[in-house]
């Protein structure tokens, strides 16, 4: 206790005394003298009587209490002798002259070469080397220390330490229960399966508001629904993900929707297991053939909807959010073949904007293995930086992950945009809601991301063939729009400027416009499981057509005879004259009309039957064609393709099946006289997902009628080109709409340039490209600029200024290296960097690279040196990752995305290129030493239920330790004990103030004896050193 | 009971001083008082950085000339009747632009109707201009093209460069969650995204403690809090960045101070029925206002980012086109909410390239070389400058590589005509303001000649 005080004492004298008194020592990290004061033999920072005896205990009494053998020198002679005591007595007691410099109240380096040396003591800088050694070793290849990596690491020893980290691992860190725990968190598994659609998206429903109770029997087969609106699936407001959008959701207390369709099986016991797939937003209860199959559950397992069925008025207990779809078994005794009806009741939460209910059926047939790992959000997908980032053990792996994803940057927001905006062949949105594009576009990412962090110390090349070719690269800077016709230099730019060379490093806009045609026919596909091969196979060997690759059957072909009526009169009129369908049904008489090979028209010369009489005769024509099934269920993928000039009503057996958007504000059915909207046959199709209206066909016998309508009576083109397909998916088809299969790259041969390109002419790195590579071949053209960018001295020279940049010092850059003025020490390393770039038979390996940049066994490099020692200011995820790793903290990571993004660092939603800066300018500023400062205190101060730590682990409350002592646990696990004395006295003042100004002692026995060590900590986190690694 | 806006009314605001306690205690006193009346009579600048490069062909349109076709830009050609026109036989503005008429129509709003107060700039640039976004932007900001390392900002010199700059504990801000190289300089300035949010956890008191004050002498060891930690001693002497964060941890205690006492004056309105954009750029814009009325800043800046339209640009509808309307509405009402001090007031906009002038196969454009700017303000001579008939020349838009717009004004030379005209800078100093200023004038003269576009 005396101790203490006498030590406070002490402090609080240096505290008030001028700033002369702290020399301006160098540290020393690697070598064994440390600062002292001569005389001061016990360190007590002061010289006194108690240092003689110390002296006389060592020489007489055989107790060693010396830590540093060169302030008991205190005549500095090189050796400690009872002449070392009698001259401190007679300083003391006698007049004598004071020990020779550095001392007795200064501290500094012993000026005399001698064999004592000084390990460790009070006076700044006189830290354990051995500790600041691996404190700075783990600043730099980890996120910063946790409470036991110094004692680890001393140990081990640092050679053996980044030997092991040095070599990569792969796969799941087994032993690490926490990481694993929260990984496992956060990814998930959905099963591997062949999933086809039975009852595809955007079926052809009959809908019905609940504002009442539906008829008893609405849900049963035979029920009339004729008087209920007909839409498309999926029904709901809200999210931006429903076809058929019902205001009254939101307008109105609507609670329900009552939806029913009809669709067509073969036997059910032939089919494979068939599951009810749903989208919907909040609750729901459906029925096949009119018995209940399944409704939706709470996450507590119990119904959100009660009653049977449930009335038209109740609404859901809880929300449920559209977006990735879940999957209902249905039995097969509640099938039967041919037509099965299904109906579902929807049922929106109370005072809630959204609502969706979007059902399809599929069967699946599971792999009985495999599955595969989904990211379900962008909040996940950054998790994982500091998940891994506090807990992993591959913290070099980890830390250079986050520096290639980071180098290689893409945009996961504007992969999800692409996603959202997705349709497919009958103009439908795929993924209309933010959750399945976000599903999409991080894991994407994600796979990204653990191949930057798995291939962290792998080849260079494999790094950037790995970019180059990732689909959020492809889309990010825009490969995929670069056509051999109009080339889109966006990509080009930056692979050379920020990915290989540098800026303005060797190349000139020819290449450039070179580079960019090299790449040109890059793009992306989606393609079953079954097709996906590793890297970097796929781009070696690259998957060439497109995603809806099938073989198609025409059951009509544009070039067959239809019989047609001019529509100079209704051809069905009722007794009034008023159109009628009667002509579209199938027994409908047409012998009398004519007959001609479609296009049936006049203009532009694409047609076959010509209407010559058509202009300021007639607006109209009717067709129509039979054709010949031998069962509804068994035609694979049935699809009406009509093109068309300028309108056109389709039916089928007498229903109408779709008409052109030109005709949508014409009546029901158009009379002969109506005018349609313009559309030329160049423009879109109208596409008709055949597999919607199986119900309406019969075996046998079935008539496809159209009626044709023209712009104006005066116009002079018109034309009808219908096509009628079955067609078989190849094993490369993938639906979109199917949740299996995946996003890749694809080469397109016919978007490739495949004429000759020389990059980097006239240099020794010219690269020539011959002409005539066509095909899959057109790829090498890439291939080979990523082979040759790796080998290009510009790339060797600028990864390994990032990696110095990174690991060791910001005082190098092109310009620096360029111009000469970069450290001499740095210049000399970055050429030791790029001779073991080139030292392995393929260049680039950077684990090699990494190996002479640590010199682990020599610790002699740049990377030792003192001056570089807490020179790097700390990014936004170092920040947070080393803050909570230096105190073992408790972290789900929740919360700490939105940290970093308002310290200014938004990982994997980066706008710009270029990635966040490793220059530690860069990030010194107001608001982000603001965020970091509230960050870290609210991190200490334990009020927040996502990032906890336990004090009890470094103060023993019943050790009763002041405030110093609790000072030097804190320097010793955040600082290895390096703070200097005014620091130390800073924080002193900090906690033992009150908030009025008075003296205010911390007491052991308070109870908020806890409390404001932590807010003392809070304090320590906000000096200007813990913004330093 | 009477509560603050009761005072408000009825007290004027003359008694808003005397009402309000110091936010910060006792540290905070110690510190130099702040005014709390901003600087009457001094000039201020509002500086706006289109970041991503824009397309200065759609923005203002060379109507004139033959080359701004259909042809050139099948997809975003905009017609004669679309456009804004600016009346000098050649110049039009994109439609989105009109908000920004109002600025050019009228001296102020007092109905003094005159030139405007709107300057068009076109053709804005320099020799050699880089097509790299972040070497571009670094050159407009560094004031020294070519030059990649300098970390130092061209406003920075010349506002560090008023006396009393050093001291202030609030010259300005950048409304961005980092300081942008324009800004920075060897004293650090504020830089934050919000102001609400602009403040440290605790009440007063803990606050109060938690900055501390600073020491008796710089770097001197008996300071306390914040202010005694970023004041004081460095942890390690000499050591790498410390001259930079030290100053920026007291920077970031005053201004904190500063901008929480500006909010403290109540819930700001912005005059004159101005009307800022609804999104964080108007957010920022009514920010700029309120710490323009209520703070000593004399220098503010914001961002509009995402003029880098590589892909769909949008004609009259879509992104470059919103973008545009963000810019005009911004303008538009600065200029109505700073009637107050228009006079003193100079709202300068700059990008840091043009676009190619031949639209992309993306219905895009990509980068390219000169740019334009707009200059408001009181004492701004409003009007279209390099974009008429006699100094535009057929064939302008593919002077630089066949592709782009080549400059017919250096932006240093704008900026030099703001500093010694707007500000009354001499004109000696510019070579200080912007290094290689002289020579680059001496071997550029035609794109140095003043523009006069200040009365």
């Amino acid at each position: 206790m005396l101790f203490r005080s006498h030590k406070i004492l002490n402090l609080i004298l240096l505290c008030l005394l001028s700033t002369s008194i702290f020399s301006t020592t160098t540290l020393p990290l690697n070598a064994a003298d440390a600062p002292f004061r001569r005389g001061d033999t016990n360190d007590d920072q002061a010289v006194d009587i108690s240092d003689p005896i110390v002296v006389l205990n060592y020489l007489f009494v055989g107790i060693n209490d010396i830590t540093c053998r060169d302030a008991a020198d205190t005549n500095d002679d090189g050796s400690i002798d009872v002449a070392d005591a009698i001259n401190l007595l007679t300083y003391i007691f006698g007049g004598g002259a004071p020990p020779p410099d550095p001392g007795p109240f200064d501290c500094g380096l012993d000026p005399t070469d001698d064999n004592l040396g000084c390990l460790v003591g009070s006076c700044d800088g006189a830290a354990d080397p051995a500790r600041i050694a691996a404190g700075h070793l783990m600043q730099r290849i980890a996120y910063g220390t946790t409470p036991e990596d110094v004692d680890r690491i001393i140990d081990i020893g640092i050679p053996t330490v980044i030997n092991v980290l040095l070599q990569p691992e792969v796969g799941e860190e087994t032993g690490n229960a926490p990481l694993i725990n929260l990984e496992n968190q956060f990814i998930s598994e959905i099963p591997l399966a062949t999933e086809h659609f039975l009852l595809r998206p955007n079926g052809n429903f009959r809908y019905f508001l609940g504002f009442s109770e539906p008829p008893a029997a609405w849900a049963q087969p035979g029920f009339d629904d004729s008087t209920w609106d007909t839409g498309t699936g999926g029904f709901g407001r809200g999210d931006n993900d429903d076809v058929t959008e019902i205001v009254e959701f939101l307008t109105t207390d609507l609670a329900s929707i009552y939806i029913r369709t009809e669709f067509v099986l073969q036997d059910p016991l032939v089919l494979p297991p068939l599951f009810l797939k749903m989208l919907y937003d909040d609750a729901f209860v459906a029925y096949i053939n009119g018995i209940e199959v399944t409704r939706s559950l709470q996450n507590n397992g119990n119904p959100n909807l009660v009653g049977n069925p449930p009335p038209f008025n109740q609404y859901s207990t809880g929300t449920h959010e559209a977006g990735i779809p879940e999957y209902y078994p249905i039995p097969d005794s509640l099938l039967q073949p041919g037509i099965n009806t299904l109906a579902i009741q929807g049922h929106d939460a109370a005072n809630n904007g959204d609502f969706t209910l979007d059902p399809t059926i599929v069967s699946q047939i599971f792999s009985a293995t495999e599955t595969k790992e989904v990211m379900l959000s962008d909040g996940n997908l950054q998790r994982f930086t500091f998940i891994r980032g506090i807990y992993s053990g591959r913290q070099l792996q980890t830390v250079l992950g986050e520096f290639w994803e980071n180098h290689f940057t893409t945009d996961e927001e504007k992969l999800r945009d692409l996603f959202r905006g997705l349709r497919n062949r009958y103009n439908f949105r795929i993924l209309g809601s933010g959750t399945a594009s976000r599903m999409h576009s991080s894991t994407l990412e994600f796979e990204e991301y653990e191949f930057f962090r798995d291939n962290s110390l792998g080849y260079f090349k494999d790094l950037l063939m790995y970019s180059a070719s990732s689909v959020p690269m492809l889309v990010y800077l825009d490969t995929i729009l670069n056509f051999a016709a109009e080339p889109n230099e966006n990509y080009a730019r930056e692979i050379l400027e920020l990915h290989t060379l540098g800026v303005d490093n060797g190349y000139t806009q020819t290449d450039i416009e070179e580079v960019a045609r090299a790449l040109t026919g890059w793009s992306v596909t989606r393609i079953p499981d079954s097709m996906v091969t590793p890297f970097p196979d796929y781009v070696t060997n690259p998957v060439t057509d497109d995603h809806h690759d099938w073989i198609t059957t025409a059951l009509v072909e544009i070039g067959d005879d239809w019989s047609y009526f001019k529509g100079i009169e209704e051809p069905t009129p009722d007794p009034l004259g008023a159109p009628t369908t009667a002509w579209t049904e199938n027994g409908f008489d047409d012998s009398t009309w004519l007959v001609g090979p479609t296009g049936i028209g006049m203009g532009d010369g694409d047609d076959a039957t010509l209407l010559t009489d058509m202009v300021n005769n007639y607006i109209s024509f009717y067709a129509r064609k039979t054709f010949i099934i031998p069962d509804p269920a068994t035609p694979d993928r049935m699809e009406l393709e009509v093109a068309y000039d300028d309108g056109v009503v389709m039916y089928l057996n007498g229903v109408e099946i779709g008409r052109t958007s030109t005709l949508f504000d014409a009546p029901t059915p158009p009379p002969h006289t109506a005018s349609s909207g313009n559309h030329e046959v160049t423009g879109r199709p109208l596409m008709i997902d055949l597999d919607h209206y199986r119900h309406l066909m019969i075996a046998g016998e079935n008539v496809l009628a159209a009626q044709v309508h023209n712009s104006a009576i005066n116009n002079g083109d018109a034309s009808f080109l219908p096509r009628l397909t079955t067609n078989t998916p190849t094993n490369r088809h993938i639906d979109l709409n199917n949740r299996q299969g995946r996003w890749t790259f694809r080469f397109n041969p016919g978007q490739h340039d495949d004429g000759p390109k020389s990059i980097f002419a006239g240099t020794p790195y010219q690269l020539d490209i011959p002409a005539g590579r066509v095909g899959a071949d057109g790829v090498l053209d890439g291939i080979d600029l990523l082979d040759a960018l790796t080998a290009h001295p510009g790339t060797a020279q600028f990864i390994c200024i990032k990696l110095i940049q990174k690991f060791v010092s910001d005082d190098i850059s092109l310009t620096t290296v360029a111009d000469g003025s970069a450290p001499l020490e740095l210049q000399a390393l970055l050429a030791d960097m790029i001779a073991a770039w080139y030292s392995t038979v393929e260049p680039g390996h950077i684990g090699t690279v990494m190996e002479v940049l640590l010199d682990p066994v020599d610790q002699n490099g740049p990377f030792w040196h003192i001056e570089n020692n807490r020179n790097k200011v700390k990014t936004p995820i170092e920040f947070i990752n080393s803050t909570l790793r230096s105190l073992n903290a408790n972290a789900s990571s929740d919360d700490l995305a939105n940290q970093m993004k308002d310290m200014g660092m938004d990982l994997f939603q980066r706008d710009e290129p270029d990635g966040y800066s490793e220059v530690g300018s860069d990030w010194i500023g107001t608001t982000t030493l603001l965020t970091r400062i509230n960050f870290a205190r609210r991190f200490a101060s334990n009020v927040d239920n996502d990032y906890q730590w336990n004090i009890a682990d470094y103060i023993d409350v019943n050790q009763g330790l002041g405030a110093v002592a609790v000072i030097e646990v804190f320097d010793e696990v955040l600082f290895q004990g390096t703070l200097t004395e005014a620091e130390k006295c800073v924080i002193i003042d900090y906690v033992e103030t009150d908030l009025f100004g008075n003296p205010w002692p911390l007491s052991p026995d308070a109870s908020d004896y806890f409390n404001r060590i932590r807010d003392m900590v809070g304090f320590m986190f906000s000096l200007p050193r813990w913004q330093f690694q | 009971m009477m509560n603050r806006r009761d005072l408000l009314r009825k007290g004027g605001l003359a008694a808003l001083g005397l009402i309000l306690p110091p936010l910060y205690g006792p540290g905070f006193l110690t510190r130099k008082a702040l005014a709390q009346v901003p600087n009457a009579g001094q000039k201020k600048m509002i500086f706006i950085f289109q970041r991503g490069g824009n397309d200065a062909i759609n923005t203002v349109i060379p109507r004139g000339d033959v080359d701004y076709s259909q042809a050139t830009r099948p997809g975003l050609f905009i017609n004669d009747t679309e456009a804004v026109d600016l009346g000098n036989g050649f110049a039009q503005l994109h439609p989105s632009l009109q908000p920004m008429m109002e600025v050019y129509n009228h001296t102020s709003l007092n109905g003094v109707a005159g030139p405007g107060n709107l300057a068009v700039l076109h053709r804005v640039g320099y020799p050699d201009q880089s097509r790299s976004h972040f070497s571009a932007q670094q050159f407009w900001e560094n004031g020294v093209p070519g030059n990649s390392t300098l970390e130092e900002g061209l406003l920075y010199r010349r506002f560090a460069n008023v006396p009393g700059f050093a001291d202030n504990p609030f010259p300005g801000a950048y409304l961005d969650d980092s300081l942008p190289i324009v800004m920075r300089g060897s004293v650090p300035m504020p830089a934050f995204p919000a102001s609400a949010e602009y403040s440290f956890t605790g009440n007063l008191d803990q606050v109060s403690k938690f900055l501390g004050e600073l020491p008796s002498t710089p770097g001197g060891t008996d300071g306390s809090g914040l202010y005694g930690a970023y004041g004081g001693k460095p942890d390690v002497e000499g050591g790498a960045y410390r001259d930079i964060l030290m100053p920026t941890g007291v920077k970031l205690g005053e201004s904190v101070n500063t901008v929480q006492q500006a909010l403290a004056q109540g819930p700001y309105v912005p005059a004159n029925g101005a009307v800022y954009p609804n999104n964080t750029f108007g957010n920022q814009l009514s920010e700029i206002a309120m710490l323009l009325k209520r703070t000593p800043a004399t220098l503010l800046g914001v961002n509009l980012d995402g003029w880098d339209t590589h892909t769909a640009q949008g004609r009259i509808t879509g992104a470059h086109p919103n973008l545009l309307a963000s810019l005009a509405q911004g303008i538009q009402a600065l200029s109505r909410d700073l009637q107050d001090q228009w006079q003193d007031v100079i709202v300068v906009t700059v990008s840091e390239f043009g676009r190619t002038s031949i639209e992309n196969g993306s219905q895009g454009t990509d980068h390219g070389a000169a740019s334009t700017m707009f200059i408001a303000g009181g004492s701004v001579i409003g009007g279209v400058y390099n974009c008429d008939p006699i100094s535009w020349a057929p064939g302008s838009m593919f002077t630089v590589n066949d592709r782009y717009l080549a400059a017919n004004s250096d932006f240093r030379s704008v900026f030099a005509e703001i500093f010694t005209g707007h500000f009354g800078d001499d004109s000696l100093l510019m070579d200080q303001f912007m290094p290689g200023f002289d020579a680059a004038a001496l071997a550029n003269p035609g794109l140095f000649n003043p523009l006069g576009f200040l009365a």
